[in-house]
């Protein structure tokens, strides 16, 4: 069996240290950096599709996220070396808002987000909004996704769009909120794009954002 | 004199051995020593590290050796009083008592079509008056009823809610925590003389923002008791496993209940976990499981037989079911039985509806039934010469004897048996004449009636007070951004 049928496997099996070893020896091999990179897509719609079906759950979603991004920070340096043009659906970046430390659906989300083809930026928790805006202006996303837990938080979500529109920026980027306290009426109140409850929601609304 | 509650008259409930009890004990302590807290604010680092803690600052991390964390717990009182506005909601927390709270929505819920609504501000008071007149409610967690009201800011939304209950709830009432908000709600609660318990609400997995801190050693410093608290998904913040979801739930209290004890040794705790098993789907909480009931047996039995620190359950409040059904009937019914038998003395149990989404006086009314319902149930029976009426039983005799027309049934009845405010009692015949009314029915009409009822308890020029202490929190808010 080929490295890169290995590497579809180890990501099949959530195998984080697998699917680093196997994209190592699928580039050694002189495999297409860009074809391992559409592979490990491939994996991730079948489990994608499995988890819609119902025969897959969260647990499995996250972990097969995670070896695929284990093997996906490997084969993009390659990609990036080799000059080629990765395809990606979008850059997004992510963060839960000033004054909130939770991070468990963010982090959901963002590893998500890169095993279905975006780059990500996670900047953390806890973000003021003005840090909301430098990062969209440095990795020149198109994309914006914030999370609030707290209803005493969710505000901060508005100050970040009235930041970017400020910045000149509002037009540039796509914005999905969401956390507990947000509702698709909160969303619309304060300008966002969209709202979604749940991380694989999310991730198909980043796909309907995405530019063509 | 203080309201009784219900007195639990028989062993609890024990679903793990002694041995098991001992294990979590000593990995919760482990993880306090070597994995430790991340904690956020330098000023609860300091009190951790003049304590006797380590303090790593490159990562914010405390490491708390095991002999202060025990020390601090045997610190901890085994029960405490509490003084409410009216003194006949005092209460005395801990031993084999429990009383029942509210629990706390977001929104309330139209009662035809189930959907959201955004309370007002006149929702909330309304609500809180409702409660008041509530017979087994005794308390009240904090951001309650509700916790978005649409002609308030979010910020604004803790200060507010607080204010409504102290207004218009003459019970025991949490403070805090978010936005700093509990400097306010102390001084409310100072300004009309009552206690109030503050909100130490952990951050899953093993972390303390720093207004979580902040409340806690606020509240610990103006000689209030203290409610350290977590609130973990199992499979998500906290393991899977309902065992290392409970070792992991034990280390964040402890830890916060060590901070509290270096502020003021022998103030009064109050641990509360609210675990559930999350949902592998949505990414939820699975309000309602079983699994959520385990584990607070389970935190329970931990709490009562190591330490005897007074427990607190929030697992039968919220439910999955989206309406008042049968769904919404099992899970908290079943799920506020189990922690009576297993121990608890404050249960965050009435009101509350869809999640954490939905509260509703309606519902209101219906659990302070069940909790009659159970805590009659909790009461046992009572064995003596009297109840067992042996000379009654000897009188009366065989057929034609009965027991209908005797003095020892007027006497006695009332207290054997529980009659439920908002429950169909009627023959069939009865039910079909007045108009077909199940529980819902019954229960609107209680609520209406408690509202109306309701009658104010706030000595004069005290709701002055109160609203001084909330305008100057909303200027403060304002001067600082917050609104």
């Amino acid at each position: 069996m080929a490295a890169l049928d290995k590497l579809v496997q180890a990501i099949r099996d959530y195998d984080v240290d697998g699917s680093k070893n196997w994209a190592i020896k699928t580039l050694a091999e002189g495999a297409d950096p860009i074809k391992a990179l559409e592979s490990v897509s491939g994996a991730m719609k079948e489990i994608g599709d499995l988890f819609g079906a119902g025969e897959l759950w969260l647990p499995d979603l996250i972990g097969a996220a995670d070896a695929a991004m284990a093997g996906l920070a490997i084969i993009e340096e390659a990609v990036l070396k080799s000059g080629k043009q990765a395809k990606r659906l979008g850059t997004v970046v992510i963060g839960t808002v000033f004054g909130d430390i939770h991070s468990i659906g963010k982090t959901m989300v963002a590893a998500l987000l890169t095993a279905n083809g975006f780059k990500v930026v996670d900047i953390g928790t806890n973000v003021p909004h003005d840090q909301f805006v430098q990062a969209i202006k440095e990795n020149n996303a198109n994309i914006l996704a914030m999370s609030a837990i707290l209803t005493t938080t969710a505000p901060e979500q508005l100050k970040v769009i009235k930041a970017l529109k400020e910045a000149g920026l509002r037009d540039k980027v796509k914005i999905m909120v969401g956390g507990a306290a947000i509702t698709t009426e909160f969303a619309k109140s304060i300008g966002a794009d969209g709202y979604r409850a749940t991380a694989p929601e999310a991730v198909e609304l980043a796909k309907i954002f995405a530019p063509a | 004199m203080s309201a009784k509650g219900f007195v639990r008259n028989f062993p609890p409930l024990n679903i793990l051995t002694e041995e098991q009890v001992q294990q979590i004990h000593r990995a919760a302590l482990d993880i306090l020593e070597t994995t430790g807290i991340r904690v956020e604010s330098e000023r609860a680092r300091k009190i951790c590290e003049t304590g006797g803690c380590k303090v790593d600052r490159e990562n914010n991390r405390v490491r708390f050796p095991p002999g202060l964390v025990v020390e601090s717990l045997r610190k901890c009182p085994s029960s405490f009083h509490m003084s409410a506005l009216d003194p006949n909601n005092d209460i005395i927390v801990g031993g084999n008592v429990t009383y029942m709270s509210l629990f706390a929505g977001l929104r309330t819920v139209d009662l035809n079509t189930w959907e959201t609504k955004i309370p007002t501000t006149k929702d909330q008071d309304d609500a809180c008056k409702i409660a008041d007149g509530l017979e087994f409610v005794y308390a009240s967690t904090s951001y309650t009823p509700y916790s978005e009201l649409s002609d308030e800011p979010p910020a604004m939304m803790l200060p507010v809610t607080t204010c409504s209950r102290l207004k218009h709830f003459s019970k025991i009432s949490r403070v805090g925590t978010t936005m700093g908000s509990h400097v306010f709600e102390i001084q409310m609660a100072q300004a009309l003389g009552v206690d109030i318990y503050g909100a130490f609400e952990c951050q899953p997995p093993l972390t303390w923002a720093e207004d979580a801190s902040d409340c806690g050693i606020a509240c610990a410093e103006a000689g209030f008791p203290v409610e350290p608290g977590c609130a973990g998904s199992m499979g998500g913040a906290h393991p899977v496993t309902i065992a290392g979801a409970l070792v992991t739930a034990i280390a964040e209290v402890m830890s916060a209940t060590v901070l509290v004890q270096l502020v003021r040794p022998g103030n009064p705790i109050i641990v509360n976990a609210f675990d559930f098993p999350q949902n592998m789907r949505t990414g939820d909480f699975n309000f309602g499981a079983i699994g959520g009931y385990l584990f607070a047996a389970g935190w329970n039995q931990f709490w009562r037989t190591t330490y005897g620190i007074p427990i607190m359950n929030g697992t039968p409040g919220p439910t999955n079911s989206k309406s008042i059904d049968f769904q919404c009937g099992y899970e908290k019914a079943l799920g506020v039985l189990i922690c009576c038998l297993s121990g608890a003395n404050i249960i965050n149990y009435v009101g509350g509806l869809t999640a954490e989404l939905v509260y509703h006086p309606v519902q209101s009314v219906l659990d302070n039934d069940v909790a009659g319902y159970v805590g009659r149930f909790l009461e046992g029976i009572k064995v003596d010469d009297e109840t067992l009426a042996v000379d009654l039983i000897e009188e009366t005799g065989p057929i034609p004897g009965f027991y209908l027309n005797k003095a020892h049934t007027r006497k006695w009845w009332k207290m054997e048996q529980f009659l439920p405010y908002a429950a169909d009692m009627l023959t069939y015949t009865e039910w079909m004449r007045t108009g077909k009314k199940g529980a819902l029915e019954l229960a609107k009409e209680r609520a209406d009636y408690l509202l109306k009822s309701w009658e104010s308890k706030l000595p004069p020029g005290k709701e002055e007070e109160l609203n001084k202490i909330l305008e100057e929190c909303r200027r403060w808010y304002e001067k600082t951004g917050r609104i």
